[in-house]
C-alpha cells in the first residue's frame, strides 16, 4: 500500500460527501416540519443539473442559467407540497413515503421524455487544479465545498437568526403549540418543500459538470442523500451534512484501503453500524423510543 | 405453425379444386415471416437497445422494400426488455408463443441474454444476441441456440493485449464496471494476458452509480502499471478520463469497446483526446482503406442510418443490423421453416457484415475474429484510426 | 348477534380466499397459451411476496424496503445447490428458506427494538450488499454474470416443464400459503399485530409481546419470499444478483399499498392490477412510468389505504353469550407498592421520590396540578417508559425493570389519558385483544370480553369502529380493554375527561363494582366529584413530588394542597 495516495481518497470521499450531504438536508428540512420522508428529493437533483444542460446548451450564458433552474426547482418544490396537501384523512407516514415514490417515478418518466436516456454535462469551472496536502483536488471539488458551506451558513443564520427561520424550527418541535402562537405551520412546511427543492437543485448544478446527469441519477442519489441524513440524525439538518461528509469518507477510504469491489457496500454498512449503535443518527435527538 | 400448416394445406386444397379465382390473393398478403427482437430500449441499458433496434428497424423495412421472401412480408415484432433480466424472460416467452417468431434477436446485455438462453434451448428458436460476454455462447453444448454475432470482450481484450504488446507495456491494470459486462472484461483478461507475456498487476472496480473514480486511478498509479484497460459501460467511464486528467496521470488509458459511441465521445469531451480505443471499423469507415472488405457496407450502412435517424450509428447498431440480416438471409435460404439455427451454424461462412467478417461453426457461435475489431485513437472531433491499422 | 362465534362459521370465513383460488384455479381455462399461463405463474409468485409482505407491513406496520433481497436468497439457495452442488430442487427449497429466515431474525432483534421505520432504513440497502456480495464471492456464486442453467424440479422422472403444470404447482403452493395466513390474520394474531400497528404503547399495556411478535412476522415475510425466489429459478432457471434488486423491492411494496394493506386479498388485487398493466399500456410504452408513478401518487392520497381499503374490514369475531361469573379478589392483600420512583426528561425531573401502595378492593386516586407527574407515575407503573430508580411490586414481585408487556400479564390493566382505541378494530375486538392475557384455550378470552362488553353497556355498539362510537362509548370501550384481563390492578388515566355528569355517574358506579370485586384501581383524574366520594385515599403530586397521601377529607383541607393545586382562590370545583 502506498501510503501517500491516503489523502486523494479523502478528497474524493470529501467532495462526494458534501453532495450527499446537501441532498441529505432536503430531506431532513421537510421531515422535519412536516414528518414526511421526500422520496422525489433526488428528482429536484436531477431536473436541477439537466435543466442547467438545456439552458446552457440554448447558449444562456451560466450566470442566468443557474438561477433559471433553481427557480424551476424552487417551483417544483412548492407543487409538490401542493400536491401532497390534497392528501386525504387517514394519511400516514407510510402514505405519503409512497406518494413520494410514485411522484419520483413519474418525475424520472418524465425527464426521459424531457432529455432522452444519454448522460449529459454543461461547463461551470475550468479544469484547473490544486495540489492540496498531498491530494489533486480539481476546481469542481472546490466549488462544491464552497458552496456546500455557503448553504450551510445560509440555513443557519436563516434557522436561527430570523424570526422565520425560528417559527420554522418552533414548527419542527410541536406544531400544535407553534399555531398557537400564530405561526401557520403549512406555510413553514411549503417553506421548506421549496429551500430543499432548491438545495437539492443546487446539488444537480454542482455535480452534473464533474459527473454528468442522466434522467435516471435521481433515485440511487435520494438513497445516497437519505442515508447520509439518518446517520447525521433525521432532526437535525447540519448532521445530515456531516452525515455526508462521513459517508463520502468512508466510500472514499474503503475504495482506497480495502476494496472496490465494495464501493457501494460501505455506505449501508455504515447505516447499520449506525442504526445499532445509535439509532438517532450522529446529532440526532433521543426520539427513537424503546418499544418496550 | 401446425395452425398455419392447415391454412395452407387448405389454400392449397380450395386452389386445386378450381377456386383459386376467389380466393387468389396478392403474394405479399400472405402471413408474413415473423422475426423477434427483444432489447432494451428503456431502463439502464437504453444506450445499447435504441440504436439497435434503430438498425434492426431498418434492416426489416429494407427488406420489405425489397420485395419481402418470395413475395411474403417481414414482419417485426418487437418487446422492450426494461434492461432487467424478468422481462427478458417474459419478452422471450412472448415471442416464442405468442408471436410465434421464427428467429429472435436480443437482448442488449449479457445478464439479460443468459436470462433467455433456457428459454430458447427449451423452445428451440434461434437467438442472436448482440452481447459482450462470451459465456452466451460458451460452452457450445448448453448454448446450442445461441448465437454472439459482435466484438465480445474476448475480442476486445485480445485486440488490446496486441495493441499493449506492439507498444512495449508490460504491465497493466484493469479498470471494470462492477457488473456482467465488466467482469467478463476482467476474466477475459486474466486469461488471456499470461499468454502474450504481460502482467495484470491491479484489478479496480467500480459500481455504475460511481461518481469519483479518483481513489482507483490513485491505485493504478500507485501499482505502477505502464497502461490502464478500461471496461465499462455508462457515466463512470466518462468520469474515469475526466479524473485522470485532473490526477495528472501520464499512464494511458485504453478504453473498451463499450465506449465506442456518440454519447461516450460528446460527454467526455477534450478529456480523452491521444487515448486509445477498441472499436469497430464501422465508427471510422471513412478512413479505411479501400481495399478494406467492410469499406463499401459500412459506408451504405451509416449512410441509411444517417438518414433516417439523424445520427451516425454506432458499434452496437451494426452488430444488430448484421443479426436481422443474417436472420432474413437463413429464412430465404431455409424456405422459412425452423431450420434458421442449422443454417446459421453451417452456412455463415466470410459473411461480410458491417461490423467484421462472420464465420459460425457447429463449436464457434461467436462469428467474429479479433480482425474485426481496429484500434482507435481519440482525437478533436472523434476517433481516428491507429497509425499500424492503415 | 348469533349464539357463538357468529357468521364467523367455516364457510362464510374462508369464502373469500376459495373464491380468489377458484378464480385462479380457472384461468388456464381461459388461455393456455404458453406466455399467459407464464405471465400468471409470475404474478402467483409476487402474490406469495406480496401476502407475506402484507402479514408485515399492513398487520404488524414494519416497512421492508428490501424484501427481494430474501426472494433473492431462496433463488440463489436453489440455483447454487442445484447447479454447483447436484442437489434436487426439493432439497435446496428448504436451504434457502431457513437462510432466509436466520438473516431476518438477525437484522429483526436490533432493529424491530425500536419504533417507527427503523426495519426500512435497514433493509434499505440490502440489495446493494447482496450483489456485493455476490460479487465478493464470484468464485463460487458467478458473481453479475449470474447463475444459469438451473434444472427444472422432477417428480420421480417427470420433469415441470409444462407451463400449466407449473402453474398449478406454484397456485398449489400459494393455496396453502394464503388459507394460513387468511386464518392467522383473522385470528387473535391479527388483532394483536393490528394492535402493534396502530400503537405500540396500547399494545404492549394489553399483554402483548410487540417486539417478538414483530421479529415472527418478519421472519415468516423472509421465508414465504425465498420460498417464491426458488419457485422462481426452476421456471426461469436464470437468476442474476440484480432480478430482485431494489427496483422489484419497491414494487413489491407498491403493489400491496396500491392494493390495499393489512387485507391479504387488497395485495392480491395489487399485483394483478399493475402486474398486467403494462400489457394494457403497451400503446403508451415511453409512457408507463409516468402513468406508473402518476397512479401511484394518486391512490396514496386520494384512497391512502388502498384499493381494498374502500370496504371496511368484517370481523371474524362477535360476542358470545356464556356466562361468566364476576372474578373477585381477595380483598385487603397488597397489590402494588410503589417505593421511591424517580424519572427525569432530559434536565426536568418529572417524578422524584414518588412512594405509595394499594390494596385489593381499594381505590387511590393521583391528584395534581398540570405537568404534576401523574401520568407520567401511571407509564412508569405500567412500563410503559423505564424508571431512573426506585422499586415497583406488583402482587408480590418486583417489576420495575419488566417490560410493560410481562406487567400486564402478571395483572396490571391501565387506560390512557387520550383514550387509545385501536382504529382498525371493532369495539368488541378493542376488548378482546385486552381479555387476550387471559389465552385463548375453551375460548376463555371471548367468553370475558362478551361479558365486559355486557357488563359496560356496549353490546349495541359491538361490531361498530371506534370512529362510528360516541366518546362516552370509546371511554368505556377503553376502560373495558383495561379491565377484560382480570387485572388485579387498574390503572386508570383521567377516565371522566369530557364526560357529561350523567355519564360520570354511571362510570362511578362501573368503578365500585370493580372495587366491589376486590380490584385494586389507581385514579388519577381532574373531576373532583369523581375522585372525592370514590377514594379510599388520594395522593396529591406537585412538580413530581408527593406533597400528601390521606383520606379525601384530609387532603382537600390541607393547606399545603390548597396553595400548591387549588391556587390562590382555594376554590374547589367540582
Amino acid at each position: 500500500m502506498d501510503w501517500d495516495v491516503i489523502p486523494q481518497f479523502l478528497a474524493g470521499g470529501l467532495a462526494i460527501g458534501a453532495v450527499y450531504g446537501l441532498i441529505g438536508v432536503g430531506f431532513s428540512l421537510i421531515y422535519n416540519t412536516s414528518k414526511v420522508i421526500n422520496f422525489a428529493q433526488g428528482e429536484f437533483v436531477v431536473y436541477g443539473g439537466l435543466a442547467t444542460v438545456s439552458l446552457t446548451a440554448a447558449s444562456l450564458p451560466t450566470a442566468v442559467a443557474i438561477p433559471l433552474s433553481l427557480a424551476a426547482s424552487v417551483v417544483l418544490g412548492g407543487a409538490l407540497q401542493s400536491l401532497l396537501s390534497t392528501a386525504r384523512r387517514g394519511s400516514n407516514e407510510l402514505t405519503y413515503i409512497m406518494t413520494t415514490i410514485g411522484v419520483a417515478i413519474a418525475m424520472q418518466g418524465l425527464a426521459q421524455h424531457i432529455w432522452g436516456t444519454d448522460f449529459k454535462t454543461f461547463a461551470l469551472y475550468s479544469d484547473g487544479t490544486i495540489r492540496l496536502m498531498g491530494a489533486t483536488v480539481n476546481y469542481g471539488t472546490i466549488t462544491t465545498l464552497l458552496a456546500t458551506s455557503t448553504v450551510c451558513a445560509l440555513l443557519w443564520v436563516f434557522l436561527y437568526r430570523t424570526m422565520i427561520g425560528k417559527a420554522m424550527r418552533a414548527c419542527a418541535n410541536d406544531s400544535r403549540a407553534a399555531q398557537t402562537i400564530g405561526i401557520r405551520p403549512r406555510r413553514m412546511v411549503l417553506l421548506a418543500y421549496v429551500a430543499s427543492a432548491g438545495i437539492g437543485g443546487l446539488a444537480g448544478i454542482l455535480i452534473t459538470p464533474s459527473q454528468m446527469m442522466s434522467y435516471d441519477n435521481g433515485v440511487p442519489l435520494a438513497i445516497k442523500g437519505f442515508t447520509a441524513a439518518i446517520v447525521g440524525g433525521l432532526a437535525n439538518p447540519f448532521g445530515a451534512v456531516v452525515g455526508g461528509v462521513v459517508l463520502g469518507l468512508l466510500e472514499g477510504l474503503g475504495v482506497g484501503l480495502i476494496s472496490s469491489d465494495l464501493q457501494n457496500a460501505y455506505a449501508f454498512l455504515s447505516l447499520l453500524v449506525i442504526l445499532l449503535v445509535r439509532p438517532q443518527g450522529l446529532f440526532g435527538r433521543a426520539a427513537a423510543g424503546s418499544a418496550r | 405453425m401446425t395452425k398455419q400448416h392447415h391454412v395452407r394445406s387448405a389454400r392449397r386444397l380450395l386452389a386445386v379444386l378450381g377456386l383459386g379465382v376467389i380466393i387468389a390473393q396478392p403474394a405479399s398478403a400472405e402471413e408474413p415471416y415473423k422475426i423477434g427482437a427483444m432489447l432494451d430500449v428503456t431502463g439502464g441499458a437504453s444506450f445499447l437497445g435504441k440504436p439497435e433496434q434503430n438498425a434492426v428497424m431498418l434492416a426489416v423495412d429494407e427488406g420489405n422494400q425489397a420485395g419481402g421472401i418470395r413475395g411474403r412480408k417481414i414482419e417485426l415484432m418487437f418487446e422492450d426488455t426494461k434492461s432487467t433480466e424478468t422481462d427478458t424472460v417474459l419478452a422471450a416467452r412472448k415471442l416464442i408463443n405468442q408471436s410465434k417468431v421464427l428467429a429472435l434477436i436480443g437482448p442488449s446485455r449479457t445478464g439479460g441474454a443468459m436470462a433467455a438462453i433456457p428459454i430458447v434451448n427449451e423452445a428451440e428458436v434461434a437467438l442472436l444476441c448482440p452481447v459482450s460476454g462470451i459465456g452466451v455462447v460458451q460452452p457450445i453444448v448448453e448454448r446450442k441456440w445461441v448465437f454472439r454475432p459482435g466484438q465480445g470482450g474476448d475480442l476486445s481484450v485480445a485486440k488490446v493485449l496486441d495493441y499493449a504488446k506492439r507498444a512495449g507495456w508490460k504491465k497493466l491494470g484493469i479498470l471494470y464496471s462492477a457488473d456482467a459486462y465488466g467482469e467478463d472484461g476482467r476474466d477475459n483478461l486474466r486469461k488471456l494476458a499470461p499468454g502474450v507475456g504481460v502482467s495484470l498487476d491491479r484489478e479496480e472496480s467500480f459500481p455504475a452509480n460511481s461518481t469519483d473514480l479518483k481513489s482507483q486511478l490513485a491505485k493504478l498509479k500507485s501499482a505502477g502499471v505502464d497502461a490502464i484497460f478500461m471496461h465499462g459501460l455508462g457515466a463512470p467511464s466518462v468520469i474515469v478520463y475526466k479524473n485522470a486528467r485532473e490526477l495528472g496521470l501520464a499512464t494511458p488509458i485504453i478504453s473498451g469497446h463499450g465506449q465506442a459511441n456518440s454519447a461516450f465521445r460528446d460527454a467526455v469531451g477534450d478529456a480523452v483526446i491521444g487515448q486509445p480505443i477498441v472499436g469497430a471499423p464501422v465508427l471510422v469507415w471513412n478512413e479505411l482503406p479501400n481495399t478494406h472488405p467492410q469499406k463499401k457496407a459500412a459506408e451504405a450502412f451509416v449512410t441509411k442510418y444517417r438518414a433516417r435517424y439523424g445520427t451516425a450509428p454506432d458499434m452496437f447498431a451494426g452488430i444488430a443490423y448484421d443479426s436481422a440480416n443474417m436472420v432474413l438471409q437463413a429464412i430465404r435460404e431455409t424456405n422459412g421453416d425452423p431450420q434458421i439455427r442449422d443454417w446459421l451454424e453451417n452456412n455463415v461462412k466470410n459473411h461480410v457484415g458491417i461490423t467484421g467478417i462472420f464465420n459460425f461453426t457447429p463449436q464457434d457461435h461467436a462469428g467474429l475474429r479479433s480482425d474485426a475489431l481496429v484500434m482507435m485513437i481519440a482525437d478533436k472531433d472523434g476517433w481516428r484510426l491507429a497509425d499500424y491499422e492503415k | 348477534m348469533s349464539k357463538t362465534s357468529g357468521w364467523s362459521g367455516v364457510g362464510v370465513r374462508q369464502a373469500p380466499v376459495l373464491g380468489i383460488l377458484a378464480a385462479f384455479a380457472a384461468i388456464p381455462a381461459m388461455s393456455q397459451d404458453a406466455y399467459v399461463l407464464g405471465v400468471w405463474t409470475f404474478l402467483l409468485l409476487n402474490i406469495l411476496v406480496v401476502i407475506g409482505l402484507d402479514l408485515l407491513l399492513g398487520y404488524a406496520g414494519q416497512l421492508s424496503l428490501g424484501h427481494g433481497i430474501f426472494v433473492a436468497i431462496g433463488a440463489y439457495a436453489s440455483g447454487l445447490l442445484t447447479t454447483k452442488a447436484g442437489w434436487s430442487g426439493w432439497a435446496a427449497m428448504p436451504v434457502g428458506t431457513i437462510a432466509a429466515s436466520l438473516l431476518a431474525a438477525a437484522v429483526a432483534v436490533p432493529t424491530l427494538r425500536l419504533r417507527g421505520y427503523y426495519l426500512a432504513l435497514a433493509t434499505l440497502g440490502f440489495p446493494v450488499l447482496f450483489d456485493a456480495m455476490i460479487r465478493v464471492t464470484s468464485q463460487w456464486s458467478g458473481g453479475s454474470s449470474g447463475v444459469i442453467s438451473i434444472p427444472r424440479l422432477r417428480l420421480g422422472g417427470y420433469i415441470l416443464r409444462d407451463p400449466l403444470v407449473y402453474y398449478y404447482l406454484v397456485l398449489g403452493v400459494v393455496a396453502v400459503v394464503l388459507i394460513v395466513l387468511w386464518n392467522l390474520a383473522g385470528s387473535r394474531l391479527g388483532l394483536k399485530l393490528r394492535a402493534i400497528h396502530a400503537d405500540e404503547t396500547a399494545a404492549s399495556a394489553r399483554g402483548i409481546n410487540v417486539v417478538f411478535l414483530k421479529a415472527s412476522v418478519f421472519v415468516a415475510s423472509a421465508a414465504i419470499a425465498a420460498l417464491s425466489g426458488s419457485l422462481y429459478v426452476h421456471n426461469v432457471q436464470f437468476v442474476a444478483p440484480d432480478t430482485f434488486g431494489l427496483n422489484y423491492s419497491l414494487i413489491l411494496v407498491i403493489m400491496l399499498v396500491v392494493g390495499g394493506m393489512g387485507r391479504i386479498w387488497g395485495g392480491i388485487l395489487g399485483v394483478v392490477l399493475l402486474g398486467w398493466m403494462p400489457e394494457l399500456l403497451r400503446e403508451a410504452a415511453t409512457w408507463q412510468p409516468v402513468i406508473f408513478g402518476s397512479i401511484l401518487a394518486t391512490i396514496m392520497l386520494f384512497a391512502p389505504n388502498g384499493l381494498a381499503g374502500v370496504v371496511r374490514r368484517r370481523s371474524f369475531f362477535a360476542p358470545v353469550t356464556r356466562k361468566v361469573p364476576n372474578t373477585t379478589f381477595h380483598r385487603d392483600e397488597r397489590v402494588l407498592t410503589v417505593n421511591e420512583i424517580e424519572k427525569a426528561f432530559g434536565g426536568v425531573q418529572a417524578v422524584t421520590g414518588l412512594s405509595f401502595h394499594v390494596d385489593a378492593g381499594e381505590i387511590k386516586s393521583i391528584i395534581g396540578p398540570n405537568g404534576a407527574g401523574k401520568s407520567t407515575a401511571l407509564a412508569l407503573i405500567s412500563g410503559a417508559i423505564a424508571t431512573d430508580g426506585g422499586t415497583i411490586k406488583l402482587c408480590g414481585q418486583s417489576v420495575e425493570t419488566a417490560p410493560a408487556f410481562k406487567r400486564a400479564q402478571l395483572g396490571l390493566g391501565r387506560t390512557f389519558q387520550h383514550a387509545r382505541l385501536i382504529p382498525t378494530l371493532t369495539v368488541y375486538e378493542n376488548i378482546l385483544l385486552g381479555a387476550s392475557v387471559l389465552g385463548s384455550a375453551t375460548q376463555r378470552d371471548e367468553h370475558q370480553a362478551s361479558h365486559v362488553l355486557q357488563q359496560v353497556g356496549l353490546e349495541h355498539v359491538a361490531q361498530h369502529y371506534p370512529d362510528q362510537t360516541n366518546q362516552y362509548e370509546r371511554r368505556l370501550t377503553e376502560i373495558g380493554t383495561a379491565f377484560a384481563g382480570n387485572p388485579r390492578l387498574l390503572l386508570l388515566d383521567e377516565p371522566g375527561a369530557g364526560l357529561s355528569s350523567a355519564d360520570i355517574e354511571q362510570l362511578a358506579s362501573l368503578l365500585r363494582e370493580l372495587k366491589a370485586n376486590g380490584r385494586a384501581i389507581v385514579l388519577v383524574d381532574h373531576i373532583m366529584s369523581l375522585v372525592l366520594p370514590l377514594s379510599d385515599s388520594v395522593l396529591v403530586l406537585n412538580s413530581g413530588m408527593p406533597i400528601i397521601d390521606s383520606d379525601p377529607k384530609t387532603v382537600i383541607s390541607d393547606p399545603k394542597v390548597r396553595l400548591a393545586y387549588l391556587g390562590e382562590s382555594g376554590d374547589v370545583h367540582a
